[in-house]
């Protein structure tokens, strides 16, 4: 899971669009069917949804995006920043892609077989697929790939998220490969709908060695055209596509890192869509004319607040729970968002497949709140540093639960810290409460694993609860999706009452565009593809 | 001078800002892989040892790779310096000849109606935020006016008449604060060169007065604004990092905002550097052009 960086605007994403296209669960099951435990999804085929009950798609035109931050390299075993995500997505395939309800859907990978031990999988992969440089992408492209990342002396940041199940894979043929897993790992394939899963070209790869990042090649259904550093990315359809070809033209990716600015450009048409919005732009920009804003609420990015389990003074349950009954969820909603979010109460937003009602969840209750507060020793309060991103977000966010927590004389004096420190501090201890946002991940190991695994890395609470990490265990070893879900709820709830955090929202997500914008999808993991979008003329 | 300016930049970012591997590998890089490329960049020697590899690197012309992209430091600067370099030289020029025409009104009618406005309004450009002023300007001329575009870049060649379409905003946002600084100075300046007494003299002889003006007084007031010139030169520099962001431009000074928030710390030092030869340049030719405008001035 990445962390986007956080900004007012970063608190948005699209929805009513989405699910009219939605993949239901149903239609997944009935296509599995057909393919033993493979699945073959004919819509998402190469990641282009078909529209439905629009007017028939256009060909042409090149879509103008406005980019929040300019990329810093277009090599996926390379890449952590989020604003690389969406390019990449154009340029690449990835071995299998995501669902808007985070379902595994084929891409490269058109269907894949695990054996009996569950030690094996064995994915069959798309004939004829062509890179942009002409070499192919089969079987021995896709080894070199994951080779490439399994190698520890590449020190690809994507290692991390493959060795810890991943022992080897192997060709069997130009389009058979084989996965050999350490232990049965039910979250293995969404690891390749992230960057994991982006095949670049072996032999573009080793012709450009590190340069390779300017000079991307792969097999998406756009190719490479030119970066100008901080102004733009400019992509075009590439015409050997092996899958369903791209509506537009091209793409070009305007990087414009004031989100006024980037709201005006769409009103003048300079720019076709953005996303992530000045909050305050919402409302002017839904009124003006041929401009339409795609909202989806909740995302699959939550905000809340942590502190260290294991110190002092929230090393005290009832202090935590105290503290998770005093803050006003809809307050914040309603404050901080505008009412363009959700509340949030644990790690799981309702979107996803994995999600299930919690039984037991917080709402705003201050006599609850001081009830707990004595319990736990702190009748008459007590005073804490909170610590913050010093953004005009972070700091809306911790003047509101000060405000909010001085209702039960919790006095909190604000830490603000510059953003790309604040994580560096969390994980050095230097801080103990602050505020925090994750995005989910295309399988509920993914994020879960490693906040509240005990000693996992990313672990930065101190939270250690052994039934958590038997529950954990128990979920990602069953390949059963019916199994898993119900661990996961009680993963969930554990979590929820133990508060090593306390979730207050899914802001929503936002993506203003031109009305001539047409099929906009997305994913909850808040990246923009634009694979099905065309424009009308 | 340039190596004590690096000497502090370095130890300032790595003492302030620290680590870079968990932004390279991402938050939730485990802390093996860290140790790992920690290593391989050099990044566990000791910070002298890291200080003089570079410093050793850099006076071969070698100013490394950029931690986060990969890419030849040389290379990233290069892409982005046209854009800077043109922002701030042409607002540095637009903001030396409105103030030369703005200060010489004000000083030599020093106390008129006219003195009042030019001085009130550079006031207010003085004071008015860079940021602030961008957005104004975008949301007149951009959204309501539609006579140029929101923000982006086209390069002069082998487009001048884009690029001025484009670069128009950015200029004017830039150059205000310093139009108005500059003709705050040459107007006292003036106004203290109008009541010396060879100035008295020039008049006495029967000169008229706009000659006594431009050909006497003038000249010599412009010495302190010179000055001011190449001392708020870097200055100009740190407004145009704001004025970039607003306006999409793909400049060094947004090159060294993303490489100190990334701790890339070779780029960081390299545009230091870059900035640090710019402003003992501009300094050096402040000083230079003193015995031109000035007689009694001599580098002998």
């Amino acid at each position: 899971m990445q962390r986007r960086h956080p900004r007012a605007d970063s608190l948005h994403r699209p929805a009513s669009i989405l699910r009219r296209r939605r993949l239901t669960r149903r239609d997944l099951l009935r296509t599995s069917a057909a393919a033993g435990f493979g699945i073959a999804l004919g819509r998402y085929a190469a990641g282009v949804p078909a529209a439905r009950g629009a007017a028939a798609p256009q060909q042409g035109g090149t879509l103008r995006v406005g980019a929040v931050a300019d990329v810093h390299t277009l090599d996926p075993h390379y890449s952590v920043d989020w604003s690389e995500r969406p390019v990449m997505y154009a340029i690449y395939n990835t071995l299998v892609s995501a669902t808007p309800t985070f379902e595994i859907a084929p891409e490269l990978a058109r269907s894949w077989k695990v054996s009996p031990d569950g030690l094996s999988i064995t994915a069959s992969l798309a004939p004829d697929v062509r890179f942009h440089d002409g070499t192919a992408c089969d079987a021995a492209a896709v080894k070199w790939n994951i080779d490439f990342i399994l190698n520890q002396a590449n020190n690809s940041p994507q290692f991390k998220q493959l060795q810890p199940f991943l022992a080897g894979v192997d060709a069997g043929g130009p389009t058979t490969v084989t996965f050999r897993l350490k232990k049965p790992y039910a979250g293995f394939l969404a690891a390749f709908t992230e960057r994991p899963g982006f095949i670049v070209s072996p032999a573009a790869y080793q012709k450009y060695g590190k340069d390779f990042g300017r000079n991307p090649v792969g097999s998406g259904m756009y190719q490479f055209v030119e970066w100008l550093p901080d102004d733009h990315v400019a992509i075009k359809r590439f015409d050997g596509y092996w899958g369903t070809k791209s509506y537009l033209d091209g793409i070009t990716y305007k990087v414009v890192p004031d989100p006024a600015v980037r709201d005006t450009m769409v009103r003048t048409a300079e720019l076709d869509i953005t996303s992530e919005p000045d909050p305050k732009d919402v409302p002017v920009l839904q009124r003006a004319p041929g401009v339409k804003v795609v909202s989806e609420n909740p995302s699959g990015h939550w905000w809340g607040i942590q502190w260290r389990v294991d110190r002092p003074p929230f090393n005290n349950k009832a202090l935590r729970q105290a503290i998770a009954y005093g803050v006003d969820r809809d307050e914040f909603v309603k404050i901080m968002l505008g009412g363009r979010g959700s509340v949030a109460n644990g790690p799981t937003p309702s979107i996803v497949w994995w999600y299930s009602q919690p039984a037991r969840a917080y709402t705003y209750d201050p006599e609850r709140a001081k009830r707990l507060l004595a319990e736990a020793g702190y009748q008459k309060g007590f005073s804490a540093e909170f610590s913050t991103d010093n953004t005009p977000v972070g700091l809306q966010f911790a003047q509101l639960l000060q405000a909010q927590l001085k209702r039960l004389n919790i006095t909190l004096t604000i830490n603000p810290v510059d953003p790309s420190n604040l994580y560096q501090q969390v994980l050095q201890q230097k801080v103990n409460w602050t505020r925090t946002d994750w995005t989910l991940r295309a399988d509920p190991d993914g994020l879960l694993r490693i906040l509240f695994y005990t000693g996992n890395y990313a672990n930065s609470t101190g939270y250690s609860n052994p039934t958590v990490d038997k529950l954990l265990d128990q979920a990602n070893s069953t390949y059963d999706r019916n199994a898993r879900k119900k661990l996961y709820a009680q993963i969930d709830q554990q979590v929820l009452d133990d508060a090593p955090y306390v979730w207050v929202f899914y802001p929503s997500e936002d993506a203003p565009m031109r009305t001539a914008v047409q099929n906009y999808a997305w994913i909850p993991d808040s990246v923009p593809r634009y694979r099905s979008v065309w424009l009308t003329k | 001078m340039t190596v004590l300016v690096t000497m502090a930049v370095f130890w300032l970012l790595h003492g302030l800002l620290g680590d870079p591997t968990l932004l390279i590998l991402g938050r939730d890089a485990d802390p093996q892989t860290a140790a790992r490329l920690r290593h391989e960049l050099g990044l566990d020697r000791p910070l002298d040892v890291q200080y003089l590899d570079w410093l050793g690197g850099a006076a071969r012309g070698d100013l490394g790779r950029s931690l986060r992209t990969r890419e030849p430091v040389a290379q990233a600067i290069r892409e982005r310096l046209g854009p800077t370099a043109e922002l701030t030289l042409a607002s540095m020029a637009l903001a030396a000849a409105a103030a030369l025409v703005l200060g010489t009104v004000a000083g030599a009618w020093y106390g008129s109606a006219a003195d009042f406005g030019v001085s009130s309004l550079c006031v207010i450009g003085v004071t008015l935020p860079n940021f602030l002023l961008g957005i104004s300007l975008i949301l007149v001329f951009a959204l309501t006016l539609r006579w140029v575009p929101s923000g982006g870049f086209v390069p002069l060649f082998p487009n001048p008449g884009a690029n001025l379409q484009h670069m128009a905003l950015p200029i004017v946002t830039l150059s205000v604060a310093y139009v108005g600084i500059l003709s705050l100075v040459l107007k006292s300046s003036l106004r203290a060169t109008l009541g010396a007494l060879y100035v008295q003299t020039a008049r006495a002889k029967g000169l008229v007065e706009r000659r006594v003006l431009v050909r006497h007084a003038l000249r010599n007031s412009l010495i302190p604004v010179l000055s001011v010139l190449g001392i708020e030169f870097g200055r100009l520099f740190g407004g145009a990092v704001v004025t970039e962001t607003v306006f999409a431009l793909p400049g060094v000074g947004r090159l060294l905002v993303d490489a100190i928030l990334g701790r890339d710390f070779p780029v960081v030092q390299a545009v230091v550097v870059l900035m640090t030869f710019g402003v003992l340049f501009v300094n050096l030719a402040v000083d230079l052009s003193y015995a031109w405008l000035d007689p009694r001035v001599s580098y002998g």
